[in-house]
């Protein structure tokens, strides 16, 4: 092996092995933190009465803002389960963002709507709005009809015509639990100068058992990418994203469930329109925000509030999905790199941004090259065979602990997984998701970074089955 | 350093396999024993709350005894099946399921409100307030000296005390908190109803800050305490802003004819908030005189004024609903005729439904 190459390789393996170890260290850690979190949430949380949250007068009303882009498999169902929530006062502001297939339609013949001439106040700029539509079934539900804007107009929309001072943004295609809006709530009781945003834990509905629009039996999908996904999810939501929030530096409250204060939502101009990555660019704002003026806030996260939603099982859209996210990634983090590093905004400037940045957005980038590199030096015949192995069963490992501390943390908090079946697939595939799957989606991830060079901005097509046909009907 | 390397690659790969094998079999046998524990506290639920509901049936304190007696050994299941219970029953039953607690768990949870471990306390708090916070006053009164969370679950637990003297001491925390936690007490004050008139009133005559001043007049609104309603006036016309908004909106909670022209003088407010309040009350009045202040209000600038003002005409029936058919057809101000078509159809929506 020449002088040059083996520095190269040397370099190469110590900076792949350092990045291993921080970023693993790091994941550690906050599945550390996010076990205090989970036994503190859960403790301070018994004999909590929902009904005392009802009936409160303080307890604010919430406006649930749904956009909608050709969602017509799965609309009719998600708007039933929203207009089934328990919760005082709220309202379903459906946004028709310009779909072209028969999504309006099959809500206007559902929920006989018809044209009205509601005006709104228009805080936010937003592609235009055709109609604004009114339910004479059920008083709570509104559609706006507009002209195709993305996901950040259509949410931007939704705040102008929402009438109520807390806002709940999610995804059409999501399914919240009867008793979320009630229990992702009790922040902003218990805090309400502080709290700003509150998001609550995403679990996917493949292999559950839907009827009614509510998940009536908890399964795990028959997918393996399905499956795959589900380690993923219980890995980023209870570990990752709980242990954020015990050091108040959330970063994210995933799009398809989060509540936040409609005044500061309005205060930062809404959701911003020229990203992909629409919502962890809205708490990142929203920190921003909060932290230039020296406002005390909290953005929180919690694990019980649960929203069903649906993963991609087939490579394509998994691929499109896990582009756009990183695509989104990268364009939130960019815009607001001022904060990188920068003492005035505390934990979020010195942490979070930095762990971000290095290991979320850089993170793929350093992994892929490593296996670019690896194969190249493979097909050279410069690899240390032994250390390379080893290396190989070091990673699987600490992947593998990783994902079984997410499945302890599950199993600590709310064991939705009812069968020992059940736990013993999670492990396998979170032991299997270490052999293509994590490489897979490295490189799409690493991808994103050609396309948002080639300036690419669409969102890539979601397809769905719907809920209804998935499982079996009870 | 290649060596050390791989002999630190090998020391950590099975360290971290043994650990994972020893987290991965954790996890099962857990999960097994938790199984386990379920499936048995599934089935003496169900023992217990066969008893219970006999003790509720009889009435009488000797069943709820005989019920404590029985099932104090099992103190996980009596406490989740009194909760649950608690839930839905009230009155006579509820006295039956005091007993039931009194006699098989206070002694435990008494004991817990001492706890160093925060939860605990917590725990014990929520329970002695669901159950039997008046013999516990002076214990839960200590407990407002406790972290927030604590502090505001024991405030909660002695408004359920029918006496004065515990509502008096939760006015004697609020008014001492220099900077009180507003929505907290608020609920917390809420709850207690009717009986805190006279803590109001004498909570009023402090000038408190404005910001406690804030909570005591929304309380006179929400509750509702008309016999304070004579002292709104007063701070309808105070410096702050939120004193005036709070003010105008109990007024309108309140609905009281007299304060009319108070409610008027609220309208022509130089903010905004005051003005969308003001005529909210002067809708709910239904007093045709406040028709052309109405009528001035759809036509502000301010989004809120415009859509109170058009609610208040809707209250005011024919007369107002003639006036909004008006301004809909106008054509100097697109927004207040949007408002009043916006207004005239709920009306038609009201008619077809």
């Amino acid at each position: 092996m020449s002088g040059a190459l083996l520095f190269v390789f040397q370099a190469v393996m110590y900076t792949v092995l350092i990045f291993f170890f921080l970023v693993n260290s790091f994941y550690l850690l906050f599945l550390v933190l996010s076990l205090a979190g989970i036994i503190r949430f859960r403790r301070l949380s018994r004999y909590v009465q929902l009904k005392d949250i009802f009936s409160n007068p303080m307890t604010k009303p919430i406006s649930i803002i749904a956009p909608a882009f050709n969602e017509e498999a799965n609309i009719l169902e998600s708007v039933r389960s929203l207009l089934a929530l328990e919760y005082p006062l709220f309202e379903v502001v459906v946004v028709n963002d310009g779909s072209t297939d028969a999504t309006l339609e099959t809500l206007i013949r559902a929920f006989d709507l018809k044209l009205t001439q509601r005006v709104f106040r228009k805080s936010i700029d937003t592609a235009p709005v055709r109609g604004i539509y009114a339910s004479n079934k059920d008083r709570k539900l509104v559609v706006v009809d507009k002209i195709n804007g993305k996901k950040a107009d259509a949410l931007n929309a939704g705040l102008n015509v929402a009438r109520y001072p807390l806002f709940c943004a999610i995804d059409a295609d999501s399914l919240i639990e009867r008793d979320a809006l009630l229990k992702v709530v009790r922040p902003f009781l218990d805090d309400p100068e502080r709290t700003v945003g509150v998001g609550g834990i995403i679990r996917l509905s493949n292999g559950c058992t839907i009827h009614g629009g509510r998940v009536v039996r908890v399964g795990l999908p028959r997918s393996a990418l399905a499956r795959f996904q589900v380690v993923e999810y219980l890995r980023a939501f209870l570990g990752g994203r709980m242990g954020m929030s015990v050091l108040n530096c959330l970063l994210i409250i995933s799009g398809a469930f989060g509540v936040f204060r409609k005044d500061i939502a309005l205060e930062i101009g809404g959701y911003r329109r020229d990203t992909v990555g629409e919502d962890m660019d809205f708490v990142v704002r929203l920190r921003r925000h909060c932290q230039e003026r020296r406002r005390p806030f909290r953005i929180s996260f919690i694990p019980d509030p649960i929203c069903w939603t649906e993963a991609p099982e087939n490579l394509r859209v998994l691929a499109r999905q896990r582009n756009r996210w990183h695509r989104g990634l990268v364009e939130s983090l960019t815009f607001n790199l001022k904060m990188l590093f920068n003492p005035r905004y505390g934990v979020t400037g010195l942490l979070a941004m930095p762990f971000y940045v290095v290991f979320e957005m850089l993170g793929p980038l350093i992994e892929f090259s490593g296996y670019i590199l690896f194969a190249a030096f493979l097909v050279t015949g410069n690899v240390d065979h032994p250390f390379a192995v080893r290396f190989f069963l070091l990673a699987l490992a600490y992947g593998t602990l990783l994902s079984l501390a997410a499945v302890m943390l599950e199993e600590l908090s709310f064991r939705r997984y009812p069968r020992i079946s059940d736990i013993l697939v999670i492990v396998a595939f979170g032991i299997l998701e270490n052999f293509l799957y994590r490489q897979f989606l490295a490189a799409v991830r690493a991808k994103a970074f050609v396309d948002l060079l080639r300036g690419r901005r669409e969102w890539g097509r979601m397809e769905r089955k719907g809920f209804a046909m998935k499982g079996d009907k009870p | 350093m290649g060596d050390v390397l791989s002999v630190l690659v090998t020391y950590i790969l099975l360290f971290l396999l043994l650990f994972s094998t020893a987290l991965f079999l954790l996890i099962l046998l857990r999960r097994l024993v938790i199984q386990h524990r379920e499936a048995v506290f599934r089935i003496r639920y169900l023992e217990v709350e066969q008893d219970v509901l006999q003790a509720i049936a009889a009435g009488d304190i000797s069943s709820a005894v005989e019920t404590a007696l029985k099932h104090r050994r099992r103190p996980d299941v009596l406490t989740q099946v009194l909760v649950n219970f608690a839930e839905m029953i009230s009155g006579r039953g509820r006295e039956v399921l005091r007993t039931i607690f009194d006699h098989a768990l206070k002694g435990r949870f008494l004991k817990d409100l001492r706890s160093p471990f925060v939860a605990r306390r917590l725990r014990a708090t929520r329970l002695i307030g669901l159950f039997s916070a008046s013999s516990e006053r002076a214990l839960l009164v200590d407990l407002l000296r406790d972290k927030p969370i604590v502090r505001l679950a024991a405030a909660a637990a002695l408004t359920h005390v029918p006496d004065k003297e515990s509502l008096a001491l939760v006015f004697e925390v609020f008014e001492r908190d220099a900077s009180p936690d507003i929505h907290a007490f608020t609920n917390i004050i809420f709850g207690a109803g009717q009986r805190i008139e006279p803590f109001v009133r004498e909570a009023l005559a402090k000038a408190p800050s404005p910001e406690k001043l804030g909570l005591l007049i929304d309380l006179i609104g929400a509750i509702p305490l008309r016999p304070l309603s004579s002292l709104l006036p007063e701070f309808a016309r105070h410096t702050e802003k939120e004193v005036r908004i709070r003010s105008a909106k109990a007024l309108a909670a309140l609905r009281s004819p007299d304060s009319f022209d108070i409610l008027i003088e609220l309208a022509a407010d130089k903010e905004w908030e005051v003005q969308a309040q003001a005529l909210r009350g002067l809708g709910r009045l239904r007093n045709p005189e406040a028709l052309e202040v109405l009528s001035k209000g759809l036509f502000s600038p301010a989004w809120h004024v415009r859509w109170n003002a058009r609610e208040g005409l809707l209250e005011l029936g024919p007369e107002g609903v003639r006036r909004l058919r008006e301004v809909a057809e106008q054509k100097e101000d697109r927004f207040a005729a949007d408002m009043a078509r916006m207004a005239l159809e709920t009306l038609s929506d009201k008619q077809v439904n």
